[in-house]
């Protein structure tokens, strides 16, 4: 079975910097946080591994594929087997945080109730459901982030500065959720300024700043 | 599927304001689709009074004897077109010039038989009624043994149905530049909804919607508003064609059904086509 995720010497610049040889594979059940200082390229890179953009050199590959290869509806299918959590929520703006979530149980396979309840209780928020995404704040739009990647199901979870800003319950919820998918055989993929994110033990810490010059 | 149809429920129901914006840009079209429809029908129903019933006036040679005449009517009524056929007696046709013309038929009188020929008057259905068929017909009845003349104003009739023709022209014209100018507005407001939903779209890619759902909610957009607004502007073409059957223009129900379908469909296509991924 392919590595879930593969970067294979992959080069890209960024801003007056470059991210060189960067090689590394994330398999199944494996917790990988990536710290960089501010502007190092984290962003860049989770765009990277999630075939959002493409490398200058070498390659990325999403479950066996070769991003530089994906494109539209292939794309898209892949993407659906991943939970994504940028710094900016990504939330459907032209719906209720419920539409939200059905949208996501439709993507991960249809609505189930049980399933749906299990996830409003882990990460609480149930008393959102009828509100607008205009309508939360920083750190509910993240639990509802958090939610809709349960509900997709995906393969893999990849975080963009998850907790930069962000208060201690929330920290302690998104750990939590974090630990849990992990404990289920997920793969988690974290990139995080240092210190920002716990290094939760068995999780494997790479410096950015090895990669750059 | 259920993902089709939650995706295209929302966005139906996200779009009503666009919806709406879209009646009201499409209206102008209309205004100028009544227009046409205002002048073509006063000039339709002018032309129809001047003309109708259409009918052709027979003069039979001296002489007939009965059977000749009722052969002459039988062979008039099987032509394409006619309604009826009606005979005139020499006395009845000194009557209808006396009706017509009071200030001389009083000259009639002098002759102790009517000097007035024997007579068929043809009445044409109207749906027949174009010059070019009069005039055939025409040639027909002069080719008739036993027919002296046949009188028919035909180029006053010419004068009126070339103005006829060019106002239908115009009707025509303006009716396919308002279906031009809904077709094109509905197309603008497509591309705007798509501008707007731009972000919206990356992120349903991103979460891994594939993209010919994304492009089928904008297929559904087109192809609602295409048929209200198809629907629209057949109601006032109907009404119009049949009010202008005169120049036989008689469009089955059917026909003009299908033309909302095609226009929806059009529509469909127009907005699948709108989204393009990056």
């Amino acid at each position: 079975m392919p590595p879930i995720l593969e970067f294979k010497s992959v080069g890209k610049k960024v801003g007056g910097r470059r991210i060189k040889g960067l090689s590394f594979k994330l398999e199944e059940g494996n917790f990988i946080i990536f710290e960089g200082e501010s502007k190092s390229g984290k962003t860049v890179l989770f765009r990277l591994s999630t075939a959002l953009e493409l490398p200058d050199s070498g390659d990325v590959l999403l479950l066996g594929r070769n991003t530089k290869k994906l494109k539209g509806n292939k794309r898209n299918e892949i993407l659906r087997k991943v939970g994504l959590v940028p710094e900016n929520p990504l939330i459907l703006h032209d719906r209720t945080v419920l539409q939200n979530l059905k949208l996501a149980s439709y993507l991960g396979g249809g609505f189930k109730r049980e399933k749906f309840e299990e996830t409003l209780n882990q990460i609480g928020i149930g008393d959102l459901l009828e509100k607008m995404p205009k309508e939360l704040s920083k750190g509910e739009a993240l639990l509802v982030n958090l939610a809709i990647v349960s509900l997709k199901n995906p393969i893999f979870i990849v975080l963009d500065n998850p907790l930069s800003g962000r208060d201690s319950d929330l920290e302690s919820i998104t750990i939590s959720f974090l630990r849990e998918e992990w404990v289920k055989g997920k793969a988690i993929l974290v990139f995080s300024t240092p210190g920002a994110f716990p290094h939760i033990k068995g999780s494997k810490v790479m410096k950015l700043e090895e990669f750059s010059e | 599927m259920r993902l089709l149809l939650h995706e295209i429920k929302i966005n139906l129901k996200e779009k009503i304001s666009d919806g709406i914006r879209f009646v009201f840009v499409s209206f102008f079209p209309f205004v100028f689709f009544g227009a046409s429809l205002i002048v073509t029908l006063s000039l339709g129903s002018s032309f129809k009074r001047a003309i109708k019933p259409v009918e052709i006036d027979i003069y039979l040679q001296d002489g007939l004897n009965e059977r000749r005449k009722t052969e002459i009517a039988e062979l008039l009524n099987l032509l394409s077109g006619v309604q009826s056929v009606e005979y005139v007696s020499r006395e009845k046709a000194k009557e209808r010039f006396k009706r017509l013309y009071p200030d001389y038929g009083q000259l009639l009188d002098l002759f102790p038989e009517s000097p007035l020929p024997e007579s068929y008057r043809v009445f044409i259905d109207p749906l027949f009624a174009s010059s070019s068929w009069i005039s055939e017909t025409i040639e027909k009845i002069n080719m008739i043994e036993g027919i002296e003349d046949v009188y028919f104003p035909i180029g006053a009739f010419k004068r009126v149905e070339k103005l006829f023709k060019r106002a239908l022209f115009l009707f025509l014209s303006l009716t396919i530049f308002t279906l031009l100018a809904l077709f094109v507005t509905l197309n603008h407001l497509i591309k705007l909804s798509v501008q707007k939903d731009y972000e919206r779209n990356l992120k349903l890619a991103v979460l891994g919607v594939p993209s010919w759902i994304i492009k089928s909610v904008y297929a559904s957009f087109g192809f609602v508003w295409a048929l209200l607004s198809s629907i629209l502007s057949i109601i006032p073409l109907y009404l119009a064609l049949y009010k202008m059957s005169i120049l036989h223009l008689h469009p089955s129900p059917l026909l003009l059904a299908t033309l909302p379908i095609l226009g929806a469909l059009l529509g469909g296509i127009n907005g699948y086509t709108s989204f393009e991924e990056k």
